[in-house]
């Protein structure tokens, strides 16, 4: 891990100490999600990592976004698979939900809901990031698609890595009449 | 002729000069000789007339005498008077012999004849006159004038009177029969000043010229010699040796000088080799530190691509507004501070910032240790400059600071205490950090001094700026405009002074 992250890790963890001793315990939750993705997000970059860690995460920063945004939007997760058994590439998931999600930051966000899905079949695993709510999605995903261009945590980079690691036409992206935005990541099982 | 020339080339310059001044000595002494002789050929001629001239004017004289003596004999008989009247007649007869050798015109030995028959009558006279006067000798001085021996003495006087125009005469025809003489003479006089003058003219112009032959010929080696020396220190041509034909000393010259050319080439192609490995090396150690430059700004830039400041900050203000939100002042605070030292750890290393931007970021930091380490720790940042003003490269204090805490302070039981100190003394700028942590050892001291001296530093494969790099740094933008001062104390702490020298 990068020294500076450490420093910032550990200047955010004390922050958060300070937090609790102030019951500020939003900003603490708030401290902790965000300290535990920097973390994720430092520690397996450019590798392969279970997807139920990865999962792990997402809860956290969906939940992290719960805390931003005031709970103005639901959040739901489900897995009929078995992700601890199952490597995907790191952020490849979260490359999309990060992007997406602070795409979302000066919308409305009515009615938002996201849904986390993993699920097996026929040999498969597909992971499915389901967006539905306003009806922005067709603008929000041009829009995520181009933010933070050449970044690690950018939607072209997890594309990448996913073509990188299981070839191409992993990833499909479904817009239905501008209230959903649906992402399907399939893992083929070996 | 060709050959003596090349011969007089190539003997040396002092036997050239000698030759040169024999020649000119010879060709004035031969002048000198020429005139010495042309002069006593005129002054034999001269002395000869002269003697002449200085004869007839001798018995001029002697008559003169002739009558005063014969007067004496007559008032007084005085026999001295007498025998020397003797001797000037016998005189008189030799001299006039002598003039008669001499005289060269027919005029004139008549005149010289008579003139003797004169003098023999004269000399009768006198005898006439002595003798007669002692006969007729009264016993005084008085003459008297009716006597005998008066006659006679009147006769001799008129005698000698005629003798004396006779020699006039004969001076007379002397100086007609020798005019063509004295003329020629006086030509002579003339030709031999004409001579003379033409002669000095001569050896004048001979002197000068040779002066200016020689000079030019001297100055002439010596203008070639300069020239050549001149061309080669042009370097145009390499390994170039100076050939010249001339005198003994400027063969000599020439081969010293190309022994010296020798030692030049051989120290020159010594230095060049150096020069050019120093400056191989010293573009290798530039490429290093360009490549080590690099690698540092993309390492920043990956880090600022990895991280994505906007998110970052953007993140840590929606934290700091819910620590607000939910009262927590000092988290709040400590949000600020955080993300405002984030902001300023994401500049470029490279970039220089205003010393105030320094202690800002500082001041931030400090802060986040002391809500980390609470009342262990205390800290205090006075400055006496104006911080606008004075740019420093970024992230100096911070390492110094980070280094002071955590091998200083983080680990003691007493209460730790850092004060940063900013002042300006007679032009310099002195930035100190002091510690009251456990100190350093020498050991520990010598290593912290020499990261500072490096002026050529490996980064590493991490982006953090240590202790090396602010050195570096500070070597690269201050050049030796910055020194560094590290003193400590076991368990008393260590002062740290950067002395910027202000320009």
């Amino acid at each position: 891990m990068e020294l500076w992250l450490g420093s910032l890790l550990k200047e955010l963890n004390s922050i958060s100490r300070m937090a609790i001793l102030e019951n500020a315990f939003e900003t603490e939750k708030m401290l902790r999600s965000y300290s535990k993705i920097l973390k994720y997000r430092w520690s397996h970059e450019g590798n392969i990592v279970i997807a139920s860690s990865e999962f792990e995460v997402i809860k956290t920063l969906c939940e992290f976004y719960q805390s931003k945004w005031h709970k103005t939007f639901h959040f739901e997760m489900s897995q009929s698979a078995d992700t601890k058994s199952l490597f995907i590439p790191h952020y490849g998931i979260m490359g999309y939900l990060s992007v997406i999600l602070e795409s979302l930051e000066n919308e409305t966000r009515d009615s938002l809901q996201v849904t986390v899905t993993a699920e097996g079949m026929e040999g498969h695993t597909v992971f499915g990031l389901l967006f539905t709510g306003g009806e922005y999605f067709e603008k929000i995903y041009s829009k995520a698609q181009k933010a933070k261009q050449g970044l690690y945590d950018s939607i072209p980079a997890a594309e990448e890595r996913w073509t990188k690691n299981f070839g191409e036409n992993r990833i499909q992206v479904k817009i239905q009449d501008k209230h959903h935005l649906e992402i399907l990541f399939t893992v083929t099982q070996s | 002729m060709r050959r003596m020339i090349d011969l007089m080339k190539s003997v040396s310059i002092r036997v050239q000069l000698i030759f040169f001044s024999v020649l000119m000595s010879c060709m004035i002494g031969g002048i000198a000789f020429f005139v010495l002789h042309w002069n006593a050929k005129a002054l034999q001629n001269d002395s000869e007339y002269m003697n002449y001239i200085f004869k007839i004017n001798k018995l001029y004289q002697i008559q003169e005498e002739n009558g005063k003596y014969l007067y004496q004999v007559v008032k007084t008989l005085d026999e001295e008077a007498k025998m020397n009247l003797r001797q000037q007649i016998t005189e008189s007869y030799e001299l006039l012999k002598a003039v008669e050798l001499s005289s060269v015109s027919v005029d004139s030995n008549v005149r010289i004849r008579v003139t003797r028959y004169l003098l023999k009558r004269f000399e009768n006279h006198v005898e006439e006159v002595i003798w007669l006067r002692k006969f007729e000798d009264n016993g005084t001085d008085q003459v008297e004038a009716d006597s005998s021996y008066y006659v006679i003495y009147m006769e001799s006087l008129d005698i000698l009177s005629r003798i004396t125009t006779y020699l006039q005469e004969i001076l007379r025809l002397s100086v007609e029969e020798n005019r063509e003489f004295i003329e020629k003479a006086s030509q002579n006089n003339k030709r031999l000043k004409n001579l003379i003058i033409f002669f000095v003219c001569i050896v004048v112009v001979a002197s000068i010229s040779f002066c200016i032959f020689f000079s030019n010929y001297v100055t002439g080696l010596i203008k070639r010699i300069a020239s050549m020396t001149k061309k080669i220190a042009k370097g145009s041509e390499k390994h170039e040796i100076m050939s010249m034909a001339g005198p003994k000393e400027i063969q000599e010259l020439t081969s010293n000088f190309n022994q010296l050319l020798d030692t030049i080439y051989e120290l020159n192609g010594k230095a060049e080799e150096k020069v050019k490995l120093e400056l191989r090396l010293s573009e290798e150690k530039l490429e290093k530190m360009k490549v080590r430059e690099l690698l540092k700004e993309s390492q920043l830039q990956g880090l600022q691509t990895q991280i994505n400041p906007h998110f970052l900050f953007n993140t840590l203000n929606v934290i700091s507004m819910t620590a607000l939100l939910e009262n927590a002042d000092q988290a709040y605070a400590l949000m600020i501070a955080l993300s405002k030292f984030m902001r300023h750890y994401l500049k470029k290393v490279k970039s220089n910032v205003p010393l105030e931007e320094e202690l800002d970021m500082i001041s931030q930091y400090l802060y986040i240790l002391k809500a980390r380490m609470g009342e262990q720790f205390l800290y205090s940042i006075q400055c006496d400059v104006k911080t606008k003003e004075i740019k420093i490269p970024v992230f100096t204090l911070q390492p110094i600071v980070e280094n002071a805490f955590k091998h200083g302070i983080e680990d003691q039981v007493e209460q730790g205490r850092i004060d940063i100190r900013i002042k300006e003394r007679n032009r310099s700028l002195y930035l100190s950090i002091y510690d009251n942590g456990k100190g350093m050892t020498k050991e520990e001291i010598d290593s912290v001094r020499k990261k500072l001296r490096v002026h050529d530093v490996d980064f590493g494969d991490q982006a953090h700026i240590g202790i090396e790099n602010v050195g570096y740094r500070l070597n690269l933008v201050f050049e030796n405009r910055v020194k560094y001062y590290v003193r400590s104390s076991s368990r008393k702490g260590t002062i740290f002074t950067i002395q910027i020298i202000l320009e």
